[in-house]
């Protein structure tokens, strides 16, 4: 589906439509001014007494409106907000964003009611319209006159030509609600998807009703008194079906962020409305948003989708240059490592995310920079010239929230990777970062799962787990003076390896960065001749060892010596601080971190106490843990793991989580006792 | 509202004109191994020309070559900022490689162009246009050029010559300041000894200053802001014209007349609002008793937003204004506080400022608008208020704004002034800790603490500005307790006072760490040690702490039924050095069934040469060692 198309078909089929007048008016059902005086006088919201303010009513209206020739929409909002704290002031700061092109806001007002009975009203010198960049731009306004107690509400109009996506509605937000209310009359020759989420059951209620409609074209015959006939060119009226959606929520709690989600769009209470199919009467049913099939068709053949990589007017030169580097390439998998490293070394990725390319991918790969689609459909369009196969495969960001699979809704997506053969197998790739290797996607990537762009056969795929993690191994001789000396080894793989090789690549002191590990817990750490094993496969996990001295592992009280003796612990506090959570945790990838080692005890010691071994798990294969000691003659073995296996935990497993946390951060923590014999 | 997909900006390039160009100059190998050290970038020639064309507007042009050598450089981007007056009338790049070869010339569809406004900002003028160059193949070499037409405030200001930030080394840099004759400028030389060549050219007197060679300076922590530390010229013109006004930067007397005259007739109170203050005055009585009173109208009353617009950015919206919509950024809170001020008899001065971290110490020998912020000055009481805050306490004026020069705005023109600084006395955070451990680790710990200065702005701003609950998940998430529930949380912050007041109980589930019989318990769990400082072998500048500061605990820790002392932390530790003083000390109780633990970290403000820094480290090494204690306790033999 290409948009501008959907636009385009939609445009002209309804050209001969015009409505007959503005009967499908609605009032809103909050008066504008009509402040009840209780609502005024609150001093407090009972719902939610720590509320600093409060949504009081946000009715949403919206009617299709043919009047002008073109199909369009009009939504009409007012919203009312009290005020009920000081830190709620910032509530009265109001930013609404439009399209420069095609949309309009007009008729908005803004009004103050404070508890003493006076109203004040914004000027409209003081509403402020910021071009934000080529194409949208936002008005901006904060209410006069705030106090504690303060009613304001605002009211406007905006009128677009968008109608292929209705204003989402969110009924939540991160101050308590006491009625949201949006309002839609649609004739029934329009038909829409609605996705909603948080939602009550009984939240919409329809009804249907009819409404004349004029349609132009029609010649009529017509005899006047006198017997003489004239021909009226005009519209016919014609009978169309309307629905009316009303959705109604009241007392809706405030949401508020926490830590480890992936966006609060996931779990805000909201409505969306996107254009499926167009049936005007004596026409066909047009689909617009058509099937996975068509919109695959219609992105392939995208100017700034499809078209970029198999054109060869977008990628001519990328390729040439290409050519060189690919010509010492064997067969097909060598081929697809040369296109990934020579686009990973040449491109830099200028942060953003999105699935279509804003600029042609040859002038991308002159500026050798481009957004995450551009970086992409080039990885596509050089692996297409050279006969690898390969798909486009849409995604949404951590960020940019889940997708719902049900309808090729294209907005949900905001970047897109690539699915390549490679080993035998198709794995994903995303250009992007020298250090990345191939089938390791961006950690935003990381999101379940992406849409696989294909005319015949479009499909979701589930994204594979993936995982990083750490091993330690310490080879260590403590003295009776509490100090260790010996030898550490960092292995490091996946995503972690990832990090490590962009770290190592950019800091010249390796001793500096292996010193940061250690130094919380031992500020005096020497750290020397460390030896690093970066091998130039981005699959292979990479070495990092160094000489060790910790002046003052062990605290030394006469015949005693304690000390902790895991190092470098993942977790030294547990991330999981408050009690619940409302939402669920979110792990990008399944992570290990493993400490093995060897601790000599020095001369005339022997172990005095020591923690127990433990083992514990999560759920489910969720995660596990375990730590064991053990001393075979001066030496004592530590062997100590954790592992998180699940990339989701529901609100219900959090306090397991949490407490799993708890636990084995304690016990990676936990001293040892040595003793002097006698 | 999402942006529908036609919406995607299309931009359409046409193919790029192949130039056989290669320039010479730009290859690196003439860069000299001396400028190479310490550097993320080069810059090989920067020539800078700003031609004042009248009072009222200049020309700017300049050229810059610069080698990018590694990531870390952001030389490669070029930002503008602009407005309604100031316009961008050229911005161009072209991109070298290694060997100086000419790889492409960037297109004018490359410059970004967005409007500039600050988050806190409901409304500005400024807009700014970007240009990044990006090359994979370090390193290259970036020319760009550019020419701008200053107008309002960016010439009233006049270009200031940064000659090298941090990791920047220059092999070659020129700044020229051309002026039709019988026009004067002034001009200030930073941290470079460097004198103009004038010459006359028709009827032009032009100002040169130039400079090669000069090895990059490396930025490094805990130093003195870049305007003690970097090369610099700065400049400011003699005579220039806003709108209708006329003023000079010849002196700060000058530079205050003609922000007097901006700020001028615009104190006038609407009747209804000078009625109030005449009562709240009269029922105050006099001095700052008086100030105090209005000051808490104003704060309930009106609220900090920020709208600049042309000459609004020096000009203040009037207090009509203010009084109509009860809200305003810092001039208008300013002059509409002081208007509440002049209706009871009390004259005060507006103060600006730079509030927040200094780049800029303004200086008392060249006048330059180096200021971001307004606050308030009573002479007659030698009173200061900060009037965009809904909550500090009168003759507060915050760490942002204390101890650094501010310029009054006077009847009779400009004067320096220095605010006051917050010692090391007044930045107070002080515990009483009481820990009460249980069998299974945890511990129940209560908690009452004393904020004051710097230190109780956080807690104040807890209390103001976030819900109970908000501000206790910010104590739970923000604390270094491992994870606890919070049974009492309070905070009262006066409002005549720069303190808070804090108490909470907090419940950890595992407070001790436990190794078969003996239970190890950290001393110093709720205030842990600040941090040691990083290391510096070859430490290059002064060092500077910039803020005092004192620390007082007592913790006291009761040991559970069962179990003795096995091992302490030295009972009495001690160290005094010029940085500050440390006392570490333990009592326990005749009946051994509790410890106490006196805890006194004091940090003086100051500078000290680069040499002590090894020394200023260590301090805060024993400091961490000390913190980071732990008594152990052990089963009792039975």
């Amino acid at each position: 589906m290409t948009p501008q198309n959907q636009v385009t078909t939609m445009v002209a089929a309804s050209l001969w439509l015009f409505t007959i007048g503005p009967a499908m008016s609605q009032q809103l059902s909050m008066k504008w001014g009509d402040i009840p005086p209780e609502d005024l006088a609150m001093k407090v919201y009972l719902p939610d007494t720590s509320a600093e303010a409060l949504v009081l009513g946000n009715y949403g209206n919206l009617e299709i409106d043919f009047s002008r020739g073109d199909l369009r929409y009009n939504f009409e909002q007012h919203r009312r907000v009290k005020i009920l704290k000081r830190a709620g002031f910032h509530k009265g700061d109001i930013t609404i964003t439009f399209l420069k092109k095609g949309e309009k806001v007009s008729n908005l007002q803004v009004q103050v009611f404070t508890p003493d009975g006076k109203k004040y009203s914004l000027k409209n010198a003081d509403i402020f319209e910021e071009a934000v960049n080529e194409s949208v731009s936002r008005l901006r306004f904060s209410a006069p006159n705030l106090t504690e107690g303060a009613v304001m509400e605002y009211r406007y109009t905006l009128d677009s030509e968008y109608a292929f996506q209705l204003p989402e509605w969110y009924f939540q937000e991160d101050i308590p609600t006491r009625w949201s209310e949006y309002r839609l009359a649609i004739p029934d020759w329009l038909r829409y998807v609605i996705l909603s989420q948080g939602l009550d059951a009984n939240t919409l209620v329809t009804t249907e009703g009819r409404q004349m409609m004029l349609v132009p074209g029609y010649e009529h015959q017509k005899t006047g008194i006198s017997g003489s006939t004239s021909v009226e060119k005009g519209y016919d009226r014609v009978e169309a079906n309307i629905k009316y959606y009303r959705y109604q929520m009241k007392e809706v709690p405030a949401l508020r962020e926490e830590l480890f989600t992936t966006t609060m769009d996931d779990y805000y209470g909201r409505v969306r409305f996107q254009l499926a199919a167009t049936a005007f009467p004596n026409g066909a049913i047009t689909p617009v948003l058509g099937s996975w099939e068509k919109a695959s068709k219609e992105l392939l053949e995208h100017e700034r989708f499809g078209l970029q990589f198999l054109k060869s007017r977008h990628f001519k030169r990328a390729n040439e240059a290409l050519q060189a580097q690919l010509a010492a390439a064997g067969n097909n998998d060598e081929k697809v490592e040369v296109i990934y490293h020579f686009l990973n070394h040449t491109m830099q990725w200028d942060g953003r995310y999105s699935f279509m390319a804003g600029t042609d991918l040859e002038d991308c790969f002159e500026q050798k920079k481009g957004n995450s689609a551009e970086l992409n459909l080039l990885f596509l369009a050089l692996l297409k010239a050279n006969d690898i196969r390969c798909h486009p495969l849409l995604l949404s960001t951590r960020n940019h929230g889940r997708v719902v699979d049900l309808y090729p809704i294209l907005d949900q997506f905001n970047h897109v990777a690539v699915l390549v053969e490679h080993g035998g197998q198709m794995v994903v790739a995303d250009i992007g970062s020298p250090y990345q290797t191939l089938g390791y996607p961006r950690m935003e990537s990381l999101n379940g799962r992406a849409w696989l762009v294909d005319e015949t056969n479009p499909q979701w795929i589930d994204l594979p787990p993936l995982s990083g993690g750490t091993v330690k191994l310490a080879t260590l001789k403590l003295d009776e003076n509490g100090q260790a000396t010996g030898t550490i080894q960092y292995k490091i793989s996946g995503y972690d390896a990832f990090s490590w090789r962009e770290k190592l690549a950019t800091q010249k002191d390796k001793a500096v960065i292996m010193k940061a590990l250690l130094s919380e817990q031992y500020p005096d750490v020497i750290v020397d001749e460390v030896k690093t094993e970066i091998p130039e496969d981005l699959s292979r996990s990479i070495t990092i060892a160094f000489q060790c001295t910790l002046p003052e592992m062990a605290a030394a009280n006469g015949d005693l010596l304690y000390l902790s003796p895991v190092l470098d612990p993942l977790f030294s506090e547990n991330p999981f601080k408050l009690e619940d959570r409302k939402f669920p945790v979110d792990i990008p990838y399944i992570f290990s971190d493993k400490f093995v080692s060897q601790l000599e005890l020095p001369e005339g010691y022997v172990l005095e106490d020591k923690p127990e071994p433990t083992k514990l798990a999560l759920p489910d294969n969720g995660g596990t843990f375990h730590y064991s000691l053990s001393q075979i003659g001066n030496k004592l073995n530590l062997v100590t793991e954790v592992k998180i296996l699940q990339l989701r935990f529901e609100p219900e497993a959090y306090g397991g989580l949490r407490h799993f946390f708890n636990l084995f951060i304690e016990k990676q923590e936990s001293p040892i006792v040595l003793k002097r014999k006698n | 509202m999402k942006l529908p997909l036609n919406y995607i900006p299309l931009i359409f390039l046409g193919f790029m004109q192949h130039l056989p160009a290669q320039n010479a100059a730009y290859n690196i190998f003439g860069i000299p191994d001396s400028l190479l050290q310490n550097a993320n970038e080069v810059v090989r020639k920067d020539d800078q020309i700003f031609t004042v064309e009248s009072l009222r507007s200049g020309k700017l042009v300049r050229q810059k070559v610069v080698t990018i050598l590694n990531s870390k450089s952001d030389a490669n981007l070029l930002l503008l900022p602009y407005d309604k007056e100031t316009k961008v009338k050229k911005m161009e790049a072209r991109l070298y490689n290694a060997y100086g070869q000419l790889i492409r010339e960037a297109q004018k569809s490359e410059i970004i162009d967005q409007s500039a406004i600050n988050d806190f900002s409901i409304y500005e003028d400024t807009r700014i246009k970007g240009l990044e160059i990006v090359h994979s193949e370090y390193p290259y070499t970036v020319a760009f050029e550019y020419e701008m037409e200053l107008k309002g405030i960016q010439y009233c200001n006049y270009p200031n010559w940064y000659i090298q930030d941090f990791a920047t080394s220059v092999q070659e840099a020129s700044f020229k300041v051309s002026l039709p004759s019988g026009m004067h400028f002034f001009h200030h030389t930073l941290n470079i000894h460097l004198a103009p060549d004038i010459q006359k050219v028709e009827n032009r007197e032009v100002f040169s200053w130039s400079v090669r060679n000069l090895p990059a300076i490396p930025f490094e922590p805990s130093a003195p802001p870049p305007s003690a530390l970097l090369p610099a010229v700065f400049t400011a013109p003699d005579q220039f014209q806003w709108n209708s006004f006329q003023g000079s930067m010849a002196s700060w007397k000058t530079y205050g007349d003609f922000m007097y005259t901006l700020f001028k007739g615009r104190d006038v109170l609407p009747e209804s609002v000078a009625k109030e203050v005449r009562r709240i005055a009269g029922e105050a009585g006099t001095g700052r008793a008086r100030i105090d009173a209005l000051y808490h109208y104003l704060q309930t009353n009106m609220r900090y937003v920020s709208v600049q617009l042309g000459i609004g950015g020096w000009q203040p919206f009037d207090a009509q204004y203010v009084s109509e919509k009860k809200y305003g950024d810092c001039k208008a809170l300013t002059n509409f506080m002081k208007a509440l001020l002049k209706e009871a008899d009390i004259e005060a001065y507006p103060a600006l400022i730079y509030s927040g971290q200094l780049e800029y110490e303004v200086q008392e020998d060249f006048t330059s608008p180096a200021f971001n912020h307004v606050v308030l000055y009573i002479p007659a009481e030698n009173y200061w208020l900060e009037c965009t805050s809904n909550h500090f306490p009168p003759n507060y004026l915050g760490q942002s704004n204390s101890d650094r020069n501010a310029m009054l705005i006077t009847p009779e023109g400009g004067k320096l002034i220095r605010t006051p600084a917050l010692s090391f006395e007044s930045n107070l955070e002080s515990h009483k800790i009481s820990v009460q451990l249980n069998q299974d680790g945890g511990a129940r710990v209560e908690v009452r603490a004393l904020y004051t200065g710097a230190d109780h702005e956080e807690w104040r701003y807890l209390l103001h500005e976030l819900s109970h609950e908000e501000a206790a998940k910010h104590l739970i998430e923000s604390s270094s307790l491992p994870s606890f529930s919070l049974e009492k949380f309070e905070i009262d912050a006066p409002a005549d006072l720069p303190e808070s007041k804090v108490f909470y109980v907090a419940k950890v589930g595992r407070f001790v760490t436990k190794a078969g019989k003996r239970l190890f318990v950290p001393l110093n769990a709720v205030t842990p040690s600040r941090g040691v400082p990083a290391g510096q072998e070859l430490r290059r500048h002064p060092l500077l702490i910039r803020r005092g500061y004192t620390e007082r605990d007592e913790i006291t820790l009761q040991i559970p039924e069962g179990y003795e002392v096995e091992s302490l932390p030295d009972t009495l530790f001690e160290q005094k050095t010029d940085f500050g003083t440390y006392r570490f000390e333990l009592v326990r109780d005749a009946r051994q069934s509790s410890i106490l633990c006196k805890r006194e970290l004091i940090v003086h403000a100051g500078t000290w040469p680069a040499d002590r820094y090894l020394e200023y480290r260590d301090f805060f090494k024993q400091i961490t060692k000390m913190d980071g204690a732990k008594v152990i306790l052990v089963e009792k033999k039975t």
